[in-house]
């Protein structure tokens, strides 16, 4: 019998999501899960046999459940809200195809009510609310999006789609640089860490996942920008 | 929590003190204390019982942990008392002598129809008229 199959995958997830939930950070989690993997090993027992349900052997282990700052969780948004707006601009610019871009209180106002929509689910998410509070919050906040996007029209500023473009990629290059250099100064990534595992590797590990994160929102532009232009010439293949 | 012979309440209060017990006799790791405690006579202590007692000793600073690496198998980590925690088990493993002696005093006494006050060092006879 291997390793896995004694502490098999959705057992372990559920463990670390658990311990997440109340705070432990990587270090924490990576010896119990060794030591779990320890345990099974010598008495040939599975996980669930001898540590019983993995969301209560975790507040046995951690009592202390999550009292994280929510002030923290919004401040971590903001950059995020950059890259969005820069994202967005860009976005823009290709929907418009060419023509000029007009920029809406509504389209910043919805910018900022997503950015605080996605600190807010993340804050659920790892507080252990359920399926269905999380799935309302993000259906309440689709809904104001598109309330404002719709509603609030009063221009801000019209930008040529070049001109639109490239503040977009200024904002999205620009947060993710600064995030980057944030990051491998002080990494907010805690990855799970074996016990055995050095110091400076578990450090780099977590330098490379945050920078990764700090790069996914020009990432996802990418991919976004390639999508809107193949659906572009999906449609006109069809007409 | 455990497949033992006793009562849950009644490990409850005394598996920490019996752990401080095994681990006095050298640094060792969680399936070792298990298996010893089993051999002992107090039953199969579980992984989920385990892990968080020892826990609960190394935060109030009565063992100390180390992770030495297995042969060809997972690491393991050995727990060791310091001398805080034999200072707690010799003063916990006191008291539990103590208490455990009191109450054979009491319940010997309740079969014989009596009880003995060992605090006031006086006896009632548990079935005068």
């Amino acid at each position: 019998m291997t390793p896995n199959d004694l502490v098999p995958a959705p057992w372990r997830d559920a463990f670390v999501l658990a311990m997440r939930e109340r705070d432990a950070d990587g270090r924490r989690i990576g010896d119990a899960l060794a030591e779990v993997h320890q345990f099974c090993a010598d008495s040939g027992q599975d996980a669930a046999e001898a540590f019983g349900e993995p969301h209560e052997y975790a507040a046995g282990l951690v009592a202390v459940p999550l009292d994280r700052s929510a002030a923290r969780d919004l401040r971590l948004s903001v950059p995020d809200l950059v890259g969005l707006v820069g994202m967005l601009l860009v976005l823009w610019a290709v929907l418009a195809e060419g023509g000029p871009v007009t920029v809406t209180v509504g389209h910043l106002a919805g910018a900022a009510v997503i950015a605080v929509g996605a600190a807010v689910v993340v804050r659920l998410t790892t507080t252990g609310h359920g399926l269905v509070v999380t799935w309302l919050v993000c259906t309440a906040v689709l809904g104001v999006v598109v309330a404002l996007l719709l509603l609030v029209t009063r221009p801000v500023v019209t930008l040529p789609a070049g001109v639109a473009v490239a503040a977009g990629v200024v904002l999205l290059v620009g947060e993710a640089v600064w995030q980057t250099l944030r990051e491998r100064r002080a990494p907010t990534a805690d990855v799970v860490a074996d016990p055995f595992e050095p110091e400076a590797q578990v450090r780099r590990r977590n330098v490379r996942w945050s920078v990764a994160t700090a790069w996914s929102m020009p990432a996802l532009t990418v991919v976004g920008t390639l999508v809107l232009v193949g659906l572009d010439r999906v449609v006109d293949l069809a007409a | 929590m455990t497949t033992s012979p006793w009562p849950g309440e009644w490990l409850r209060g005394v598996l920490d003190v019996c752990v401080l017990a095994v681990l006095a006799d050298g640094p060792t790791y969680g399936y070792a204390v298990a298996a010893r405690l089993d051999e002992l006579g107090l039953g199969t202590v579980k992984g989920g019982t385990l892990y968080p007692l020892l826990a609960r000793l190394e935060q109030g600073g009565l063992v100390t942990t180390q992770w030495r690496p297995g042969d060809g198998g997972p690491g393991r980590k050995y727990f060791a008392l310091t001398p805080q925690g034999r200072h707690e088990l010799a003063d916990r493993g006191a008291a539990w002598r103590e208490f455990a002696a009191l109450t054979s005093t009491i319940t010997g006494g309740a079969t014989t129809g009596t009880t003995t006050g060992t605090t006031t060092g006086t006896t009632t006879r548990g079935t005068d008229r």
